[in-house]
């Protein structure tokens, strides 16, 4: 019983979110306001029950003792709620600032480790010709577009210089053939976010006219 | 005192860069306890944030003169059920999963079912911008598409040299500048030029 009731709700808020399609509604309005509750409530079970309770208020009950160094994130996390009240709100300023702090450290670490080395290890390749024809002009292709692609994001003042404008002149146009790599690139992304985008929209079908209607086995 | 947030962050900044390039017991513990505290105080953040949405949904009931409350009732109405129930009934129990399975799903998913049409809609309005630019994209695109599908070996050929040359260009161009970016906010931050916590 409480499945079909689940598929019923289940069809009508799918539908209600369709509606859409047919314009701005209540409907709709409806359906975006049910969302946003539900994964309100969601989350606040999840931060509670995933993260507070098991990690910080069952240790510290435990066992204070032995966990006292999370008497600091406990002070920490009530110093944020400080930021409810404008009056109060610089004493949240120091959680917000460990949080950054921290926060900034590993996207260093990350940016580094994680993006930065392994492309630029990906970029460094063979641009001999000895090896075949295939592999030297993807190659070429690779560097040239990685390289333009990140000069496109370069916006300098004309300098002066002959020589420093001859290089301008070069940055801006290699820049702009990296613009068109950007744009293929922009392309693909497009597409495999539209063929994502079409699988979960065939399962909501397929949920309307399987599960809900029945109409297909 | 407002020197401490700036003094905080620097401290906690650089304790954890250093706990991530060099391997020593005490800064070893210290790092790992920090992104521990990290994660319950992200937490903590969440139901701030949270908080605050509910309040201003709150208020918007409240006062008479709002616009549509109706739906902040709605919103604020399902937000205290689920809540209520997750709070009865506990996380890992049958009318949570029930809630998951029945009501956030269908939602998500007809939510990311309809950009579906949103992309189609933007294809056809690039289409009739008519610029080298987007015939230079779209093209990608449709080559992308068509080669997902089975049907000759060519357009599979074709999308993989696509995904793999000057996509694979592109995207590492985008990601190096991104990674720099990221760097350089970084460092501001670590060196207190930038410091969002103070405002």
């Amino acid at each position: 019983m409480s499945d079909l009731i689940g598929v019923w709700v289940g069809a009508i808020l799918t539908l209600l979110v369709f509606s859409y399609l047919l314009g701005d509604s209540p409907l709709f309005r409806i359906a975006q306001a049910i969302f946003v509750g539900v994964a309100v409530g969601y989350a606040v079970n999840v931060a509670l029950y995933l993260i507070l309770l098991p990690r910080l208020i069952y240790p510290l009950i435990d066992s204070p003792q032995q966990n006292w160094h999370l008497f600091v994130p406990l002070a920490l996390g009530i110093l944020l709620f400080a930021k409810l009240r404008a009056a109060w709100s610089p004493l949240g300023n120091i959680s917000i600032a460990f949080l950054f702090g921290v926060g900034g450290a590993l996207a260093i670490g990350g940016a580094l480790s994680g993006a930065f080395v392994p492309q630029l290890n990906a970029t460094i390749l063979s641009l001999s010709p000895a090896q075949n024809l295939n592999s030297v002009i993807s190659n070429w292709l690779l560097v040239i577009g990685t390289i333009g692609a990140l000069l496109s994001f370069r916006f300098l003042a004309q300098p002066q210089r002959p020589l420093a404008r001859a290089f301008e002149t070069l940055a801006r146009g290699w820049g702009g053939l990296g613009r068109w790599f950007i744009l293929i690139a922009f392309g693909a992304i497009f597409a495999d976010t539209a063929v994502a985008r079409v699988s979960v929209l065939i399962d909501r079908v397929y949920y309307l006219l399987h599960d809900w209607l029945q109409i297909v086995r | 005192m407002k020197w401490l947030p700036t003094a905080v962050a620097i401290g906690v900044g650089l304790v954890t860069l250093a706990d991530f390039f060099y391997r020593h017991p005490l800064l070893d513990t210290i790092g790992t306890a920090f992104r521990e505290w990290t994660i319950l105080l992200t937490a903590f953040a969440l139901l701030l944030g949270l908080f605050n949405l509910l309040h201003v949904h709150f208020l918007r009931v409240a006062r008479r003169n709002e616009p549509n409350p109706g739906y902040s009732l709605v919103l604020l109405a399902t937000a205290l059920a689920v809540t209520g129930i997750g709070f009865w009934f506990g996380l890992p129990s049958e009318p949570m999963t029930w809630i998951f399975s029945n009501l956030y799903l269908p939602l998500q998913g007809a939510f990311f079912a309809l950009v579906a049409f949103f992309l189609a809609s933007a294809a056809y309005r690039a289409l009739r911008a008519n610029s080298f630019a987007t015939f230079l994209m779209l093209a990608a695109a449709l080559i992308v598409l068509i080669g997902q599908i089975p049907l000759t070996s060519i357009a599979t050929q074709a999308k993989d040299w696509i995904l793999s040359v000057p996509s694979e260009a592109g995207v590492r161009g985008l990601l190096l500048g991104v990674a720099l970016g990221t760097l350089a906010t970084g460092v501001r931050l670590l060196v207190g030029i930038d410091r969002p916590y103070s405002e």
